[in-house]
């Protein structure tokens, strides 16, 4: 009894029932054509050449293939009714063959490629977030019912990505806010300023320039060459022209008065620390004497200096006895 | 069939999620980072000591005019300013002298302005609130609506902490 059933079943049944798997399988590698529900149109064909044509149609779904078009339309009224049916008798029908024909070759073939199936559509349906609804409805059926959840909306990845980027754009912006905040603090307004900040550096500014001012205003007849050494070695650019017309009444005469020259600085504080440009105000006591009279004073003198470091050292750029 | 055009785009569309992801976890980072640092900046000696000195250089030089600018017209609202900007024995010295002076200045009609031409911290101890200054200003005098006359001054000036302010406590002018 049992013998002939089955052979019955495995001559009869397994041939008509074997493209209807395989077709809804199909289907699902080539979901998107709708032309896959033609396994209701055609349920007995068992034609292994159809099924080939449509697995080479796969990777081209996205070509609108004349065939598969008509397919689709046919599929379209017939398909919709049955889908549900189709793949319920697919679930019933494997389900039973499972059992009863667990031990046949035939029977085994299919589960590999259900599996091989699986994964693929795994793999598109996860992409396929716009999908029509009859496709989405199917899908619990012929595959995992678990993933639908995630799919179903048809935008959501997008929103979701698009929410993100928002929120990344306006955190981007408070962050870039942060670091102009920061940035204008640490390095704008005062505390772009150095002076008495950076007591080292002030410091060697101040007695750097102190050392300058008091070569460079102090002056022996008989020594002249000392202060045009000074000249050179503290002035550059303007400074130069400002200190020759500064000290032009003083070497005029100093020789026949027989001058000595001596500048003391008493104060000196450091308006301005930038990089390498300083400015300094100094108060200056010129102690003039005429060995040639005997005449003897001293002159007090306030001394604005601009400065810039060049090769290591401090040089006078600029100074004027009144500014402002 | 309808979703026929849209596969090709497919893949890029599926990476936006993660993408967005990341780009969100960086720009949050970047907004921690950045608000540390800005925090720390708020905080940091070196800016504030920055803030601090420009502030006492400003008290002091409005106080050096404000000690400086009498108008016989309003003098005793003048000498009020001035001793504003004054505390310790310099402000006792200017109390002590208000009525000789106001009484010089009303008496010649006498308007004086003052104008700082340069000055400097030459110290500045936050922590003892003490500072030293110093200064260059001239005064333009003018008596009695005459022709005004201009002198140049320098000083050297020590300014006190007192409640919140800086104020002169010394000053030490000096004609050149």
């Amino acid at each position: 009894m049992n013998v002939p059933r089955r052979a019955a079943r495995s001559r009869g049944d397994a041939p008509s029932r074997k493209p209807r798997v395989a077709g809804t399988r199909n289907r699902a590698s080539a979901r998107e054509e709708a032309g896959t529900r033609e396994n209701g149109v055609r349920p007995a064909e068992g034609e292994t050449a159809p099924e080939e044509e449509r697995d080479t149609d796969v990777p081209e779904r996205h070509r609108p293939d004349p065939e598969t078009l008509t397919d689709a339309g046919e599929a379209e009224e017939a398909g919709n009714s049955d889908e549900h049916g189709n793949s319920d008798e697919h679930a019933r029908g494997s389900s039973t063959r499972d059992e009863e024909d667990s031990g046949t070759p035939e029977a085994v073939t299919p589960e590999p490629s259900e599996a091989e199936w699986d994964s693929e559509r795994a793999e598109d349906s996860e992409v396929d977030a716009v999908e029509t609804g009859e496709d989405t409805a199917a899908r619990p059926t012929a595959g995992g019912s678990g993933r639908g959840g995630w799919f179903a909306p048809s935008s959501r990845p997008t929103t979701v990505a698009a929410v993100l980027l928002v929120l990344a754009l306006g955190i981007a912006g408070l962050a870039y806010w942060f670091h102009e905040e920061a940035h204008s603090l640490r390095h704008e307004g005062p505390a772009a300023n150095e002076a008495l900040v950076d007591e080292a550096a002030t410091s060697e500014v101040k007695g750097r320039i102190s050392t300058a001012v008091e070569k460079l205003f102090s002056y022996d007849y008989s020594n002249v060459e000392k202060t045009d050494k000074a000249a050179e070695k503290f002035l550059t650019d303007e400074a130069v022209e400002q200190y020759e017309t500064m000290f032009e009444t003083v070497r005029e005469q100093a020789p026949e008065q027989k001058m000595v020259l001596t500048s003391t600085v008493t104060n000196a504080g450091v308006t301005l620390l930038q990089d390498d440009r300083a400015e300094v105000l100094l108060f200056v006591n010129q102690d003039a004497t005429s060995t040639a009279n005997g005449k003897s004073g001293v002159y007090p003198a306030q001394l604005t200096v601009r400065a810039q470091k060049r090769d290591g050292t401090w040089k006078i750029t600029d100074m004027s006895q009144f500014s402002g | 069939m309808n979703t026929t055009g849209s596969p090709k785009t497919r893949p890029a569309r599926w990476w936006t999620v993660p993408t967005a992801a990341a780009l969100l976890a960086l720009s949050v980072l970047a907004a921690g980072w950045f608000g540390v640092s800005w925090a720390l900046a708020a905080h940091d000696s070196s800016v504030e000591l920055a803030a601090t000195r420009d502030r006492v250089l400003r008290a002091g030089r409005q106080a050096v005019i404000n000690y400086n600018s009498i108008d016989h017209n309003r003098a005793q609202r003048d000498m009020d300013r001035a001793l504003r900007g004054t505390t310790g024995p310099l402000r006792d010295v200017l109390e002590n002298s208000r009525e000789q002076r106001v009484g010089q200045i009303t008496e010649k009609k006498a308007v004086m302005r003052a104008k700082v031409l340069d000055a400097a911290l030459t110290e500045l101890n936050v922590r003892a609130g003490k500072a030293r200054m110093i200064a260059g200003y001239k005064i333009t005098r003018t008596l009695d609506g005459g022709k005004p006359s201009t002198s140049r001054w320098r000083v050297r000036v020590e300014l006190t902490r007192t409640d919140q302010k800086w104020k002169m406590s010394r000053m030490t002018p000096t004609a050149l």
